[in-house]
């Protein structure tokens, strides 16, 4: 009889992306890309009617939203209850997870954008991925992996009606239309990838012992 | 109805709903106060916020729909005996409560800080009838789609940001005309398109409760239903695309509100709120210098006012509820009325840049002397090759040295025209 000891070294990555849904992770990734590279460029207009605003802007610069919510959401599992209890294995596992997801989302817009769009566009909105799967992650921990979504999805908002100055111009925080070397986009990149970082190993045990020894004191 | 106050407690909105308010607000009064103390353009910034709420709810209404599917109820919920549209109508209304109450909170607000300043009339209901219709189209789709598809993660996030790209992408004033941006007092929501919008809503309501999976003794039944709602669905969709425009003109007023003396400027009643700036203009327009320019004899009036309705070539717009737009259009009817008689066509080539300039120039001083000012920093443009700045700094000169800038100007006119 084989035992858990004897399984070859493959069966506990395996059955890690069976209960968290990878294959079908993986097919939406690709769904999107596809969708990227095929209907990137299609113009999506918001409801301004001031004169000096640009009348649209292509559909590429929202997609990175769908990247960060299948990284953040991925983390979600159909054995939620039971992980709750699970060993530091587990742990490890979900950080290969993410940084196996962070690689693919960041080639996969990268990759797409180079080849459809340049190298400009690429960087830009490679930056864009990172800040919104950084609040993507956030998000995740606050309402839960598969609500992860709410905090992207709530930024198009002020992104594409309030972005703008009177005279047109991008504000200073507007991180899909800054330029590649914009300082601020960067550090907003920094701060949120930094800030879903620390979501992420925000694990409900280490926030309770956290919690403890903030009383202890 | 225990039901309904079941579902409003336990709607996942609950805690979201002062954002959703916030989020209304900041769309009404982020970009701009022109709106303000006019009617028609209140009613198309109350309505504006719809855009962005009408995806929120389609995401929220996903999410809240799949629960059955979730968390394994769907048997359960098959042997209740309540009717399954009553329950699936109880989970949709208090989703669109809490929306729709955000919406009316704010278009309260708007006509609240309106109401002040603004001419006759109150808050349009064809445009807030529109932005409504958008949201509950919304979220009966994302009901239904939370339905269909009860996975917690998926459903929900292509409801939401797709149905941003969605409503960005096709569903413009031009496209499908789910919703209106301007506001002009001349123009207003066309009733048969808004009637068709609200039947969209109305028909994407009845298939969200109402649709059941195929499946279990009905199962030739519901299969047709689904049929029925496909074909109906696609009847709507082109008599969407029949009825745009969205917009129509109105009829002009018996009344137009007009300026006291010559030259008289006339606007809709609705634009109460620029008739004293325009009484200023007027009076300006009084003072400019006799031996230069000849004023209009028609009265100045504002688009739709006229015979050619919205596209009367000489009407005025007031642009963003600043009279900058207009003072142009009445330097361009005094250039016109002032433009020298009795001499033959002149050839083409009189036309040089030389003239160009100097008529650019002689018409920005005109529009500011007829302003009151400079160009303001919220609009843009003028002619090629006239230095605003400068045309500015003459402004600020004594007549005696103004009707000097303005007589070589005019002289170069004269020339070009006389030889």
């Amino acid at each position: 009889m084989r035992t858990a000891v004897d399984a070859p070294w493959w069966t506990g990555p395996l059955r890690h992306a069976r209960a968290h849904d990878l294959a079908p992770v993986a097919l939406l990734l690709a769904v999107v890309a596809g969708c990227e590279a095929a209907f990137g460029s299609l113009t999506l207009s918001f409801p301004l009617q001031h004169a000096a605003h640009s009348a649209g802007f292509p559909m590429r610069r929202e997609l990175p939203i769908a990247y960060a919510a299948l990284t953040a959401g991925s983390l979600h599992s159909r054995m939620a209850d039971l992980e709750t209890a699970a060993a530091a294995v587990l742990a490890r596992y979900e950080g290969l997870q993410l940084a196996a997801m962070y690689a693919a989302t960041v080639l996969l817009v990268g990759g797409v954008e180079l080849s459809v769009s340049g190298p400009g566009t690429a960087v830009v909105l490679v930056r864009a991925l990172l800040v919104w799967t950084g609040l993507a992650l956030v998000s995740g921990r606050v309402f839960g992996p598969r609500l992860a979504w709410i905090l992207p999805v709530a930024t198009v908002f002020p992104l594409t009606y309030l972005g703008e100055d009177g005279q047109g111009r991008a504000l200073w925080w507007d991180w899909t239309v800054r330029p590649p070397s914009d300082a601020a986009g960067w550090t907003l990149a920094a701060v949120t990838t930094a800030a879903g970082l620390t979501a992420f190993r925000l694990t409900p045990w280490r926030l309770r012992t956290l919690r403890g020894r903030l009383a202890a004191r | 109805m225990i039901g309904y106050r079941t579902e409003l407690r336990r709607s996942p909105l609950r805690w979201w709903f002062p954002l959703l308010v916030l989020l209304d607000l900041a769309a009404i009064f982020g970009r701009g106060r022109w709106w303000i103390g006019e009617w028609p353009m209140t009613s198309v910034q109350a309505q504006i916020p719809a855009f962005y709420l009408a995806p929120l709810l389609a995401a929220a209404a996903a999410w809240a729909a799949g629960r059955t599917g979730r968390n394994g109820l769907r048997d359960q919920l098959a042997a209740a005996a309540r009717p399954r549209p009553q329950v699936e109508f109880a989970q949709l209304a208090a989703a669109l409560t809490y929306g729709l109450l955000a919406y009316a909170l704010g278009a309260a607000v708007a006509a609240g800080v309106s109401l002040p300043t603004a001419g006759p009339g109150f808050l349009w209901p064809g445009y807030l009838l529109l932005g409504a219709a958008l949201m509950v189209s919304f979220a009966a789709a994302g009901h239904l789609a939370g339905r269909t598809f009860p996975g917690g993660f998926a459903t929900p996030v292509a409801c939401g940001l797709g149905g941003f790209i969605v409503i960005a992408w096709a569903a413009g004033p031009q496209q499908l005309g789910l919703f209106a941006i301007n506001g002009a007092p001349f123009r207003t929501v066309s009733w048969p398109a808004l009637a068709v919008r609200l039947a969209l809503a109305g028909l994407l309501l009845a298939g969200a409760v109402g649709l059941r999976r195929p499946g279990g003794r009905s199962a030739g039944r519901r299969a047709l239903a689904a049929v029925a709602f496909g074909a109906a669905l696609v009847v709507v969709t082109v008599a969407l695309t029949v009825t745009v425009p969205l917009q129509v003109d109105r009829a002009a007023p018996a009344q137009p509100l007009c300026t006291t003396g010559a030259p008289t400027i006339c606007l809709w009643p609705e634009d109460r709120n620029q008739l004293l700036r325009a009484q200023a203009m007027a009076d300006r327009m009084r003072q400019l210098p006799t031996a230069l320019v000849t004023l209009p004899a028609r009265p100045i009036a504002e688009l739709g006012l006229g015979r050619g309705g919205s596209r009367d070539p000489e009407g005025f717009y007031v642009l963003e509820g600043d009279m900058w737009d207009p003072a142009q259009t009445m330097a361009g009817d005094i250039m016109e009325a002032s433009r020298p008689q009795g001499c033959p066509d002149p050839a083409v080539s009189a036309f040089t840049p030389e003239f160009y300039r100097a008529s650019g120039e002689l018409m920005m001083w005109l529009t500011m002397r007829i302003y009151g000012g400079p160009m303001p920093a919220t609009m843009h443009g003028g002619p090629p090759s006239v230095d605003l700045g400068a045309v500015a700094d003459v402004v600020r000169g004594t007549d005696a040295e103004q009707l000097a800038w303005a007589g070589q100007r005019s002289e170069v006119i004269h020339r070009a025209y006389c030889g």
